[in-house]
């Protein structure tokens, strides 16, 4: 018997461990509560507002601490050595994550994804090609077919600005293709 | 803030009462006074402000179930409206995480406050966008009817937050860290891209995902289950492209990625944006039990569409593949079922379609070939394109390739590899490649009560000299899934038990414990051509009549843990393993021993609902004074009823003991 009443205690305390570690949380809002003044506890302003830690200024600096290393070449020559993003100042948040991810898009999504492009634009097919595709803003298919007729010169290097430089030089040299990719720049 | 800061008024940031509301008033006037017009829009908005509040009391607006979703309150097993968010700053008032009355007065008064001219964005009206939105709604006021204010920072969210569609994801199980043993589920928010390609919105890549997860520290693996149940770690909701998950999941962790459309009405996706600003800056600590990525996606939809009742479903504890259940289950909520194929789903995929010739081409690519063959060139194109996507794909799963991480072991070969495929010039028609894994949603709910009705093989027992009438076993785990069960839903090759606790009731005999395993994990890799995988699996628990020589009373604590090779008989679809696991034990009369221990097991599935399996186990175990030996066979064969009813017909013998039984098992 002493092993099933070991066994039910432990159920039970690892059961109820989530409620029963809450209960400081809660003493501490009676805490509060219990303020003579019924008023909010801390001014609002303190709050990091709006999705501090959220968007691509999240995962890059994950990317730094630990996980798997996804976007080095962003990591390493767009925001370590760059004051744009205000990762000093300590600003960056979910908003300006978007707008500068809106700016240098391109740059982002292929060091995001530069290995599945690479695959896939071996391939002449793919949702990562095609959204590269989107990117560009160019027709889907023609872009992949495009992506691989020219791989050579495209995936050279396994850097993301070579590769981004790469498609913007040859998409510039075909009139045609130029035309059709609103956002090629 | 200087105007604030030289009249003394800081407190009016902190209103409350109605005291509160009248010092506000002398302020105005004192403004006006003095000249400030800029301040005269607050004044002129006064009045409107206690007219409301009126019909704000007058209808009980703090009893709408909508307006306790917005602040978190999920469905419970017992009446509470307790916020699940932890953050004090998400309140406006001190009683406002259990006092939805209380929250909303003091919301709607901080609209009237004046704004901050050097903190725009920290005026409640941009902080609380969700919670005015719904204020004016039910108020049938117009925005311009509050004091105006500029949320700079909203406004440019909003303008990038334009959706057009959701989807509920779920990221396949996953044994390589603890915390996603279970799997994982996020929503992801389809954008509107206006400038871009015409194939736009086709793959979902740029999707925003609103993720709910742990900010874990530098625990240890072993100690990240228990501060997780604990709720020692802050959870937060937190945004990022698609893409950078699917390289993640499907790639860097070779999971495969389940899409459910979420059917939302245009105004839910409207709503959005406005949520999860609010939400976003604030914590809610982790459970790993209840409070976790499940549970507050459940409330997150909740807070869209507030006629859905999800959140009681998993009120006690809620695993990913659970969410999946009861939002799969709401009529009319989720819609197209796709997938993302991981890196193996994908190898899997394209090693199936080859022949004999052209998997002897991929064994000498892939192997310590530097070069490509010139013979390789002389298989027609489709071939040889065949052969170079496979061999890419057993790269990318080998050295888990994600995003622009350099790849280490084969680079200069991929690299080779896809200048080739590209000289093919051969481009497939898009195919949604097959995955490994089977849809969440036809998988049996987490939880596990069975019912076991035994009869001794023993001849000599079995003449009735010692057992007079029926035996029972009373099986109950909260999670999750064990190979001897049909895979559906879940994956042949995993075994993860949590609390599972087997309770025996002889003839004549007490009822007692007969089995407790805390936790036992096991991954069961089929072998793939190829592939280096391992079975490998752990256990921590107690059980009784653990060896030959012990009294069947007799019961160990136990931990133990190995490795082992796969083995597959494909001709006839039977997988299986051994293992090897040494084992270390504690009982109250042999007290500490140690010992190896192996295990086999084979399986076989007629149908998607049953499963046919055989194990075994030898084990030794040792201290300085005596040795004692066990042995166990067991032959079941499983069939899956429905969803969640499963019947085991099983012949177990351990140790001395044979037994035939038949369980069933009903899933909650």
């Amino acid at each position: 018997m002493k092993f099933s009443t070991f066994a039910l205690v432990f159920l039970f305390a690892t059961l109820f461990s989530a409620n029963a570690f809450s209960a400081p949380a809660k003493q501490k809002m009676k805490v509060a509560s219990s303020d003579s003044k019924p008023m909010k506890k801390q001014s609002y302003k303190e709050v990091p507002y709006g999705m501090a830690g959220c968007g691509l200024w999240s995962l890059v600096i994950k990317e730094k601490d630990k996980g798997p290393q996804i976007a080095k070449s962003l990591l390493e020559s767009f925001v370590m050595g760059s004051q744009i993003f205000g990762i000093s100042s300590g600003t960056m948040n979910c908003v300006e994550g978007k707008s500068e991810v809106a700016k240098v898009e391109k740059k982002v999504y292929i060091s995001s994804n530069l290995n599945s492009l690479s695959k896939e634009a071996a391939q002449g097919t793919g949702f990562h090609i095609l959204a590269l595709a989107d990117v560009f803003g160019c027709p889907g298919d023609e872009f992949a077919q495009f992506s691989q007729q020219n791989f050579s010169k495209l995936y050279h290097s396994d850097s993301p600005e070579v590769v981004l430089d790469s498609y913007e030089a040859e998409i510039r040299s075909r009139p045609e293709m130029f035309k059709s990719c609103k956002r090629a720049g | 803030m200087k105007l604030k800061s030289v009249l003394g008024l800081k407190c009016l940031s902190l209103v409350n009462a109605r005291a509160s509301i009248q010092s506000f008033l002398l302020f105005i006037g004192l403004l006006s006074a003095f000249g400030w017009g800029g301040a005269l829009s607050f004044a002129s908005a006064a009045p409107l402000s206690l007219e409301m509040e009126q019909q704000i009391i007058a209808r009980r607006l703090w009893e709408s179930r909508h307006w306790e979703k917005i602040l978190f309150v999920p469905d419970r097993l017992y009446p509470s409206k307790r916020s699940v968010v932890d953050d004090p700053r998400f309140f406006l008032s001190s009683g406002g995480k259990t006092d939805p009355k209380e929250e909303l007065l003091a919301t709607w008064r901080s609209f009237f406050l004046p704004q901050d001219s050097a903190s725009l964005d920290t005026h409640s009206q941009c902080m609380f966008p969700a919670r005015k939105r719904w204020i004016l709604r039910q108020l049938q006021l117009d925005p311009k009817a509050l004091p105006q204010v500029s949320c700079p920072r909203f406004e440019t969210y909003l303008g990038l937050a334009s959706y057009q569609g959701a989807s509920l994801v779920f990221s396949n199980y996953y044994l390589g860290n603890p915390a996603s043993m279970f799997g994982h589920t996020f929503i992801t928010f389809h954008t509107n891209r206006k400038d871009a390609g015409p194939d736009s919105g086709k793959s979902n890549m740029f999707a925003d995902v609103l993720n709910f997860s742990a900010f874990v520290d530098d625990t240890s693996a072993f100690l990240y289950p228990l501060k997780g149940l604990m709720g020692f770690f802050p959870g937060r909701f937190a945004m990022m492209p698609f893409y950078r998950k699917i390289q993640e999941y499907n790639n860097g962790e070779s999971r495969d990625l389940w899409e459910y459309e979420l059917k939302l009405t245009p105004s839910e996706l409207e709503d959005a944006p406005y949520m999860i600003w609010e939400l976003g800056a604030f914590s809610i600590n982790y459970f790993y039990i209840d409070e976790n990525c499940s549970q507050l996606l459940l409330s997150f939809l909740e807070a869209l569409r507030p006629s859905l009742q999800i959140s009681g479903d998993l009120a006690v504890y809620s695993i990913p593949a659970d969410t999946i259940r009861v939002v799969v289950d709401e009529p009319g909520l989720t819609g197209k079922i796709t997938h993302k194929a991981s890196s193996l789903s994908r190898y899997v995929y394209r090693l199936g379609i080859l022949d004999e010739k052209e998997r002897q081409y991929l064994s000498r690519l892939i192997g310590d070939e530097k070069e490509i063959d010139p013979s390789f060139y002389l298989l027609n194109k489709d071939s040889q394109a065949k052969v170079l996507d496979t061999a890419a794909e057993w790269i990318d799963f080998t050295e888990k390739v994600v995003g622009s991480q350099s790849v280490q072991k084969f680079g200069a070969k991929r690299f080779q590899i896809l200048g080739a495929r590209a000289s093919t010039g051969v481009i497939d028609p898009p195919v949604e490649i097959p995955v490994q894994s089977t849809a969440p949603h036809l998988g049996h709910d987490s939880g596990g009560l069975g019912l076991a009705l035994l009869g001794s093989l023993d001849s000599s027992k079995s003449l009735g000299s010692e057992s007079r009438g029926p035996s029972f076993e009373l099986s109950l785990r909260p999670a999750l899934h064990e190979t001897r069960s049909p895979g559906l839903g879940y994956s042949d090759e995993l075994e993860i038990l949590f609390l599972d606790f087997l309770f025996r009731k002889e003839a004549d005999k007490q009822i007692v414990i007969e089995k407790f395993k805390f936790f036992s994990i096991l991954a069961l890799p089929r072998k793939i051509p190829f592939i280096d995988q391992n079975p490998w699996g752990g256990q921590l628990g107690f059980e009784r009549n653990f060896s030959f020589q012990s009294r069947p009373e007799s019961g160990k604590l136990y931990v133990k843990g190995g490795k082992g090779i796969p083995v597959s008989f494909s001709s006839l679809d039977i997988f299986g393993y051994i293992l090897f696991s040494p084992e270390v034990l504690w009982s109250e009369k042999e007290r500490i021993m140690a010992g190896p221990t192996s295990s086999i097991g084979l399986f076989y599935s007629p149908s998607s609902t049953s499963k046919l399996s055989l194990t075994a186990e030898w084990a030794k175990y040792f201290n300085k004074e005596i040795v004692r030996s066990s042995a166990r066979t067991n032959l079941t064969y499983a069939i899956k009823h429905g969803r969640d009813i499963e019947i085991k017909a099983e012949i177990d013998k351990q140790n001395a003991r044979k037994e035939a039984k038949i369980n069933l098992i009903k899933y909650f």
